[in-house]
């Protein structure tokens, strides 16, 4: 799916920069490259591979695309490139660091940019291209630079917002997953198309919780999801005593706030909300994120929070996730958990974006307090307890996807964290 | 590490792809199949998605280019204008337009032109542009590219439906030239994103000897079978000699006619005049043609000099 979104992103971008971007005629004699801006934030996205591999579709795409006036290839190999280059780059520095904030995707983007930029501009030089002289360069070069830094952060943003809404709308079209899925949605910041989703599936949500309230363990999946939530659920209770009490979507933030394992669990299922929007990125930088949050409960980490991360969080692994958060944000915000859960409630059934924000906000208090007086050892066993959530609490619906992609890397990372620390 | 591997040589696989690709086409000359591919791809999505931007690329026209709007009408209207009338050597001398346009027969429709719309751009280091007209519209490799203020560029590949123009003020883009006045031959050259600020052109003679002057007009040159350029089609206006003493050639700035950022609606010549004579055609000497239909007599240079060059040219054009 994530696939299939990158592709239509990046042909959409193509069509843009021809038909529009590069007949602007801008100040400084060139123009932003946007088709290696979204490789860049592609690459970011989805690692390695998927870098390398949108990499050379797009630069492809922009050789034999009508105008063209190089030859056929020049682009695919350097967007290629570029794509390894800031695939490695998240990738590499995605696990000891658990995750990126803003401030790093954008500067590799950036740095993607201008390693594109430069090796293009070599390329030509090496083809002999009579367009491509050193005079030339000097007045392109730096321009092009320019334009590309000044529109990194919106690139990302937009590259984010289509995967995340890529995954939102594959996991409405599963049953199964609906829950999780409909909740992302929600959180996720701007999409009307998604709310209503999201409104649609809070009675699935409630029929899920109800469920995992009843049946917690072996409810959807039977004993392999059991086994796994029976396990974290110590966790869980330790950092929340009222986990289990199973209520519609109030429930399923209340629990949250409260040490609401199941519910959160499904929230937090929203893993599927992270891997659809980040992809590789988000389930890295989603799960890290978690891990951070639980375990540090650290404010700056939430300033920075990447722009994938966020909406994980905001979105669907906003329940999964929000605990941790809330950790940091708690002491921030000095508001009362009940408060909190509220708002997330009302949000979610109501608006999106209020959810996203106020919602997000409140639930992080309501569970930074707890946590905050929760010991460091409290915080890490919650932290597992967070990322076995998607297990354990969700043991039914959610768990399903959670185990898939959180179980290594979290709990490596869990545990790294905590071993440092 | 597994994945790590994989990675790597699915880069390995997917650079030597490109690598080659870049050495076919290099062969190729920049004509491989695969970028007719992408053009019959990409063709009709650039022209559905021209519907939709051309008003935003205005818009940020008008911002960065002044009064685009009112430009463009006066553009359109003015080329709506000049293509009945046919070629635009009407702006070398108003007052011989007509009777050039009878003699050169481009008002009885001698030329044919299609106009086409701009719905793509190249970026980077080239000045390229799409038409959304192609080969069914009869457009082939190598016609001239024309709007109401002059000479656009040349047509390099054609599709179905879109075919793309290389710009005059493209670095690699070589345009045979004559100065209007004294019918002085040369070569125009683009270039390219070499200069800051407006792009101008560089014009190279092939007379050591010849005076050139700032303010002179320069017109395209005939050439074979009107392929790749038609003759007499407004290039630009001198604005500076380069003066350097030993050079074998002289060299000039140029500023084009036409303002390459802004193309909005153009004209291909798809047809010369068959039973019109390519000497016929040249518009140079512009203010001599006052006598009109007597050729014979040479006194034409009763007018002034650039009457010679009419003779000189329709001898050199002939061939």
């Amino acid at each position: 799916m994530r696939a299939l979104v990158s592709v239509v992103v990046v042909a959409f971008t193509v069509v843009l920069q021809l038909t529009v971007v590069d007949r602007i005629a801008f100040p400084g004699g060139a123009g932003p490259n946007l088709v290696l801006l979204v490789v860049a934030a592609l690459a970011l996205a989805g690692g390695p591979m998927a870098g390398v591999l949108t990499g050379f579709l797009a630069g492809l795409a922009l050789d034999v695309a009508p105008p063209g006036s190089h030859f056929v290839g020049q682009n695919a190999l350097v967007f290629c490139l570029v794509g390894y280059f800031c695939g490695l780059l998240a990738e590499e520095t995605s696990d000891p660091e658990q995750g990126h904030t803003a401030l790093f995707e954008i500067v590799v983007t950036a740095a993607g940019a201008v390693l594109g930029e430069a090796l293009l501009a070599l390329l030509g030089v090496m083809l002999s291209d009579p367009r491509v002289t050193w005079p030339a360069i000097t007045h392109v070069l730096p321009a092009a630079v320019v334009y590309d830094v000044l529109l990194c952060p919106f690139v990302l943003y937009a590259v984010a917002a289509a995967l995340r809404l890529g995954g939102a709308r594959r996991e409405a079209r599963r049953p199964g997953l609906s829950p999780s899925q409909a909740r992302t949605p929600v959180p996720s910041t701007s999409q009307a198309a998604l709310r209503q989703l999201a409104g649609g599936s809070a009675p699935r949500l409630r029929l899920s919780e109800r469920d995992k309230g009843t049946v917690s363990i072996g409810g959807l999946r039977g004993t392999g999801s059991a086994r796994p939530a029976a396990r974290r659920e110590p966790k869980l209770k330790l950092g929340r005593p009222g986990q289990r009490t199973p209520v519609g979507l109030g429930a399923a933030f209340a629990p949250a706030a409260f040490g609401t394992g199941m519910a959160r669990v499904k929230f937090g299922g929203s893993n599927m909300g992270r891997s659809l929007l980040g992809g590789s990125v988000f389930s890295r930088s989603a799960s890290p994120p978690l891990n951070r949050q639980a375990v540090f409960g650290r404010p700056a980490a939430l300033g920075m929070s990447s722009t994938f991360r966020r909406r994980g969080d905001l979105a669907g692994g906003g329940l999964a996730g929000p605990a941790p958060r809330f950790s940091r944000r708690g002491p921030k915000m000095p508001k009362s958990p009940g408060r909190g859960w509220m708002r997330g409630v009302s949000s979610r059934s109501g608006s999106p974006r209020g959810n996203t924000l106020g919602g997000a906000s409140m639930r992080r208090r309501a569970f930074g307090g707890r946590r905050a007086s929760l010991s460091r050892a409290g915080r890490s066993l919650e932290g597992r307890g967070l990322t076995g959530r998607g297990f354990s609490g969700r043991g039914l619906s959610v768990t399903r996807t959670p185990r898939l992609r959180m179980p290594r890397t979290k709990t490596g990372r869990k545990w790294r964290t905590g071993g440092y620390r | 590490m597994h994945d790590n591997r994989r990675t790597r040589l699915v880069l390995g696989v997917l650079l030597i792809i490109a690598i080659t690709l870049i050495t076919l086409d290099f062969r190729d000359g920049g004509a491989s199949p695969a970028r007719r591919l992408g053009a019959n791809i990409f063709g009709p999505i650039e022209r559905a998605a021209h519907d939709v931007t051309d008003p935003v690329a205005s818009v940020f026209d008008s911002i960065t280019g002044g009064t685009s709007a009112q430009r463009t009408i006066a553009s359109l209207q003015r080329q709506n204008a000049e293509l009945r009338t046919g070629l635009s050597a009407a702006q070398l001398n108003k007052a011989a337009s007509e009777q050039l346009a009878q003699l050169l027969q481009l008002d009885a429709g001698g030329y044919k032109i299609v106009a086409a719309n701009v719905i793509a751009a190249g970026g980077g280091f080239s000045d390229t542009v799409t038409l959304d007209v192609g080969s069914d519209d009869g457009i082939k490799p190598d016609e001239t590219v024309l709007n109401g203020s002059g000479f656009v560029g040349l047509v390099t590949q054609v599709s179905a439906n879109t075919s793309t123009v290389l710009l005059a003020s493209d670095a690699s883009s070589v345009v045979g030239v004559e100065l209007a006045g004294s019918g002085e031959i040369g070569a125009v050259s683009g270039t390219g994103k070499s200069l800051p600020g407006s792009a101008l052109l560089r014009l190279s003679l092939f007379d050591a000897n010849a005076v050139l002057q700032p303010g002179q007009q320069v017109v395209t040159y005939a050439s074979v079978g009107d392929k790749p350029q038609v003759p007499g089609v407004p290039v630009g206006t001198i604005v500076s000699v380069n003066k350097s003493a030993g050079a074998l050639t002289q060299t000039a700035m140029v500023r084009p006619a036409v303002s390459f950022t802004s193309l909005g609606v153009v004209g291909v010549v798809v047809q010369v005049p068959r039973h019109n004579s390519r000497i016929a055609i040249l518009p140079r000497p512009v203010p001599t043609v006052t006598v009109t239909a007597t050729p014979g007599p040479p006194g034409t240079g009763s007018a002034t000099p650039p009457a010679s060059p009419s003779a000189t040219a329709s001898a050199s054009g002939g061939p």
